[in-house]
């Protein structure tokens, strides 16, 4: 798993490609901990994972922990470019009923808030 | 008159089940074979010879002698590739008094209601002409004639051109071509829309029939109409219905909903998930009106339950982890010493590379990568199998076997996983004493025969025949 985050302006973009398992999710965890700590204005964030080929319910665990993280902030995380695979386990553990799901980045960004 | 059931032939749909065979497939909370045999027995056959391809095991297990449904079973078996009417050709006059002949994934939906006494009989087909059903590229699905020249040219290939209405017969013969045709099939079941079957489980009245050995919490919510199989367990706050049908040995977890979706024998759904409109078999979620398949690679969502676990896996597991203690204990000092001169000469290291372990699991394993398999010192390494040491701390540690399958790449090695019903990933495999990676076709072979042929004594002869094997050809200087 590879990912690196993007500020644009008020609001960050956590691009994740690879597979986000239990394998990396400590990794991930704290390299966005890390990033939050230091950026702490920021509070809108968009995971891109239209790179992510596979995600699991560790993955998807360390996911709605962030979205606990950031809305006790007043923050809100959004998803996009979810790719088929990923898509059908958001769908069957309900995930989709939690997070804002966009196409694109791009869409994601411009959503109001 | 006599039947004769083909189970071995492709579906174009029952690959998608997870490897069960297709005649075996749950249709309204029943396999379909025992449609075709409750068939053959309300039709006065008794006399049915079960032709066996892929999953002969599985089959002959379910069906055993035919008792069961008044019938005598014997079996027979065809080799991939050929023609199923080529069985028939083998001795033809064996047929002449009649046949009732099924080599596709037929449905048999009876348009006659049973009789006051609960008995079934359907009409008998008369001498003259045949019933027919054609299949895809001009075979026949099903056929049935008493008419002993008809019978002769259907088996020498001529099959007539014209089929008598089904209906006279009150049976509507249904081809299940494809993973929708399936899907809907069951879901007009469950629904009651085809009444004529008696479906299995206690219950009924409001339209839900569960089968025995089913535990229930009171928590969970049944929203008829549902079929629920044998020995299921369902977790508190699950929600099942409508339109639910869920085949033996499936446990639902808690607070998971299903609706609308069939859910064939073994499957675990993990916590809290919601299954709508779907297939699942095992670790496999199918999207019945594409057909689409997706794995979920994540036991803790689904997974298949021990499809086939065997008492003799338990003892495989236990004789391994002892054994792989033991290699560790004898070499873990002849290790230390060569690995750092090894390292320390730049000869060789290992590399990790990602594999399925146990239960699917993505795993780093170690392999020994040499930059000159040349030298006495590489050639000592691997002859003495200090090479393998990892794996086998792996192995004590559960996340391998001893013996069994070589752990397969999650992308590469796709193909030949989602053949595989059950799959061993092991510190030392058949490929061990392979060159290289190379020979897939070996590897398929390799994986298939063990996943046939496991036992204790088949793990113990990979593991001298890699140890023994490997010494000798060390000290051939190979």
């Amino acid at each position: 798993m590879d990912m690196r985050i993007e500020r644009h302006g008020e609001k960050a973009v956590v691009v994740v490609s690879g597979a986000l398992n239990a394998a990396v999710v400590d990794g991930f965890r704290e390299q966005v901990h890390a990033w939050m700590k230091a950026n702490e204005k920021v509070t809108q964030y968009v995971i891109d994972v239209s790179a992510m080929d596979f995600i699991d319910s560790a993955g998807l665990g360390v996911l709605i922990a962030l979205l606990k993280r950031v809305t006790e902030r007043g923050g809100d995380i959004r998803i996009a470019g979810l790719l088929a695979k990923a898509r059908v386990v958001f769908e069957i553990t309900r995930a989709f009923k939690i997070f804002e799901i966009y196409e694109t980045v791009e869409e994601a960004l411009r959503a109001e808030s | 008159m006599k039947a004769l059931f083909h189970t071995g032939g492709p579906s174009g749909w029952g690959e998608a089940l997870g490897g069960h065979p297709w005649s075996l497939a749950p249709v309204g909370g029943k396999p379909l074979i025992e449609y075709w045999l409750e068939w053959a027995a309300s039709l006065g056959i008794s006399d049915v010879r079960l032709v066996l391809g892929d999953g002969a095991e599985e089959v002959e297990a379910y069906a055993d002698d035919g008792s069961r449904w008044g019938l005598q079973i014997t079996y027979g078996f065809l080799k991939p590739g050929i023609s199923p009417e080529s069985y028939l050709r083998r001795s033809p006059e064996q047929w002449q008094e009649g046949l009732l002949y099924i080599a596709a994934p037929v449905f048999p939906r009876r348009l006659l209601d049973r009789d006051a006494d609960g008995k079934s009989r359907l009409p008998v087909p008369g001498p003259e002409g045949c019933w027919l059903v054609p299949a895809c590229q001009g075979a026949a699905a099903c056929f049935l004639s008493s008419d002993a020249r008809t019978i002769r040219s259907f088996i020498a290939g001529t099959a007539p051109a014209t089929s008598r209405d089904w209906a006279a017969l009150g049976i509507d013969p249904l081809v299940l071509a494809d993973m929708k045709a399936y899907y809907q099939l069951n879901q007009r079941l469950v629904k009651g829309e085809i009444v004529r079957y008696v479906r299995p489980g206690f219950g009924g009245g409001d339209g839900a029939y569960i089968g025995s050995n089913v535990i229930i919490p009171p928590s969970v919510e049944l929203r008829p109409p549902l079929i629920i199989g044998n020995d299921c367990r369902l977790h508190p706050m699950a929600v099942i219905g409508p339109d639910v049908v869920i085949g033996n040995r499936v446990i639902v977890d808690r607070q998971t909903e299903i609706a609308n979706s069939v859910i064939l024998d073994g499957t675990y759904l993990g916590r809290n998930l919601e299954i709508r409109d779907r297939v699942v078999a095992g670790a496999r979620l199918i999207e019945p009106e594409t057909g689409t398949i997706l794995d979920i690679e994540d036991p803790w969502l689904l997974a298949p339950l021990g499809v086939s676990f065997r008492l003799v896996d338990g003892v495989r597991a236990v004789l391994g982890w002892a054994a792989a203690v033991v290699l560790l204990l004898l070499q873990a000092i002849p290790f230390a010493l060569l690995y750092l001169l090894l390292r320390g000469m730049g000869m060789g290291r290992f590399r990790l590379s990602q594999r399925l372990a146990v239960r699917a699991m993505r795993r780093r394993l170690p392999f020994w990568s040499a930059t000159d398999e040349s030298s006495r010192l590489h050639r000592l390494f691997t002859g003495l199998s200090l090479d393998l040491l990892p794996m086998l701390a792996l192995t004590a540690l559960g996340q391998l076997w001893l013996c069994g399958h070589t752990p397969l790449h999650p992308e590469r090695d796709a193909e030949l996983r989602s053949r595989l019903r059950c799959y061993y990933p092991a510190a030392i495999s058949y490929q061990t004493l392979a060159l290289d990676d190379a020979c897939r076709s070996e590897k398929t072979a390799n994986a298939l025969y063990y996943e046939r042929y496991r036992s204790p004594l088949e793990d113990c002869r990979i593991l001298l025949n890699v140890l023994i094997r490997r010494f000798l050809m060390m000290l051939a200087g190979r």
